[in-house]
């Protein structure tokens, strides 16, 4: 159906509104910040201007008839939520919440690389690490140097001609084990007076091997202190002085 | 200036603080503020549900004032995001509960737009303002309501409608020119006339 198709009294003529002239985009602007379009202005714009201010008119006391119910529902709110939080405490969650896992993973790191780092130098400093690791320590940044093993063992290694360092016994001192065994000997000779004789010789050539041995231990303790104290004046004139131990283990094949 | 524009201006983060906070005094300040051109923005989006739809956006307000960063026009984007929610909601709502009302009931919901013509070219008060905008399709109409009412600019209303600047300004000019159109069909309001029409809506 067109708009001819009827009287014009039952279809008034309505135009179309992309052909309506008002108002052009500068103008919408304008009446839509809600500056006046000036009495200069068209009368059509004029009434649009009207209704626009009309619909943003201040409030009216119907509209704010309902503030008592409000604060009221508000206080219930607040009361049944849980409390709010204070704008320092949300802060300060707020800053703890930004430490995230991403900035922890560096931290952690780091502090475990500080960890092994101060725990390997204490041990180094101790002179706990096993010989190689002490060596490095020591040349590095002046660590005790390794402790050579006691010269039991470097007999031992020589004996066994392996060449490898010799694994310590459960028996620390040498010495010890002959002269407890030459005493146990003595003890159960006394019940047959023909094997006590044997026993009696045997457990006097394990005393004097375990005197000698002894007295190879202090020797030994001797020339390390000795090669400690040369040691100690070459670092401090500079000089790098091989000591006795270094020679000793460079003979016999071990590391220090 | 319209009413819409922002009133509290600089005291706005003290107040809003003391909101979080849970003092009722503050609360009523912002709701003085706000609640009128939120109420009208419901009005011409919702209709007769308005108030209801009020009184749920204030509530979801208060709920959730203490988790809310920002200045006044943030809030007023906030406050009207929570109540275009709302809206949308109740579209669904009746959109899968539709209702039929009775032959009593019909007249009464909104006024025809020839009557809502009349009444606003004789005596423009506000609520006949909202009704001459409330005949616009709803896109337009929202917009001019958050233009004009609220005091937004076009970018905010383009990121609470969820489209571009662009879009709102073409639409805004489209409800204009459908406005000014239907205005000057219904008849006009003579020079001498519009003061006293004016004077009269209160």
């Amino acid at each position: 159906m067109r708009g001819s198709d009827g009287s014009p009294a039952e279809m008034p003529f309505v135009p179309s509104t992309d052909d309506w002239p008002w108002p052009d985009e500068a103008t919408a602007e304008r009446l839509l910040s809600g500056e006046d379009v000036g009495p200069d202005a068209p009368l059509d714009l004029q009434e649009l201007a009207l209704v626009l201010s009309a619909a943003a008119r201040p409030a009216t006391q119907r509209e704010l008839s309902g503030e008592e119910e409000a604060v009221a529902a508000f206080m219930l709110a607040v009361a049944t939520v849980p409390r709010a939080k204070t704008w320092a405490r949300r802060g300060a969650e707020t800053r703890v919440r930004t430490f995230t896992l991403a900035r922890k993973v560096p931290v952690l790191a780091a502090g475990g690389v500080l960890a092994v780092a101060v725990a390997l130098g204490g041990t180094a400093a101790a002179g706990g690490l096993p010989a190689p690791l002490q060596s490095v320590a020591h040349t590095v940044f002046g660590a005790p140097a390794p402790t050579p093993p006691p010269p039991s063992q470097i007999r031992h290694a020589q004996q066994t001609g392996n060449g490898q360092r010799p694994v310590p016994s459960a028996g620390r001192s040498p010495s010890a084990a002959p002269a407890k065994h030459a005493k146990t000997k003595t003890a159960s000779s006394s019940k047959t007076p023909k094997t006590a004789k044997t026993a009696t010789k045997t457990a006097k050539a394990s005393a004097k091997a375990g005197k000698q041995a002894a007295k190879a231990e202090v020797q030994a303790v001797k020339a390390e202190l000795k090669a400690t104290a040369a040691a100690t004046s070459a670092r401090a004139t500079g000089k790098v002085v091989a000591t006795s131990h270094h020679r000793n283990c460079r003979g016999k094949h071990l590391r220090c | 200036m319209f009413y819409g524009r922002f009133v509290l201006g600089e005291g706005f983060p003290k107040v809003l603080r003391a909101a979080a906070d849970g003092d009722a005094a503050a609360f009523a300040t912002l709701w003085r503020d706000s609640h009128p051109p939120l109420l009208r923005y419901l009005w011409v989006a919702a209709g007769d549900a308005a108030e209801d739809l009020a009184s749920d956006v204030w509530l979801d307000v208060a709920r959730r004032i203490a988790k809310f960063k920002g200045g006044e026009p943030e809030f007023r984007g906030w406050l009207f995001t929570l109540a275009r929610r709302r809206v949308i909601d109740r579209h669904r709502y009746q959109a899968r509960h539709p209702e039929s009302p009775t032959g009593d009931i019909a007249p009464l919901d909104r006024p025809a737009s020839d009557d809502t013509f009349a009444a606003a070219l004789e005596d423009i008060s506000t609520g006949a303002a909202l009704a001459l905008i409330a005949t616009l399709p709803h896109e337009q109409a929202e917009i001019i309501v958050l233009r004009v009412v609220v005091g937004m600019e076009a970018t905010d209303v383009a990121a609470l409608v969820g489209k571009s600047p662009g879009a709102v300004r073409v639409a805004a000019h489209r409800g204009l020119r459908t406005l000014s159109a239907r205005l000057a069909n219904a008849g006009s309001v003579l020079p001498d006339q519009r003061g006293t029409a004016a004077d009269r809506a209160v």
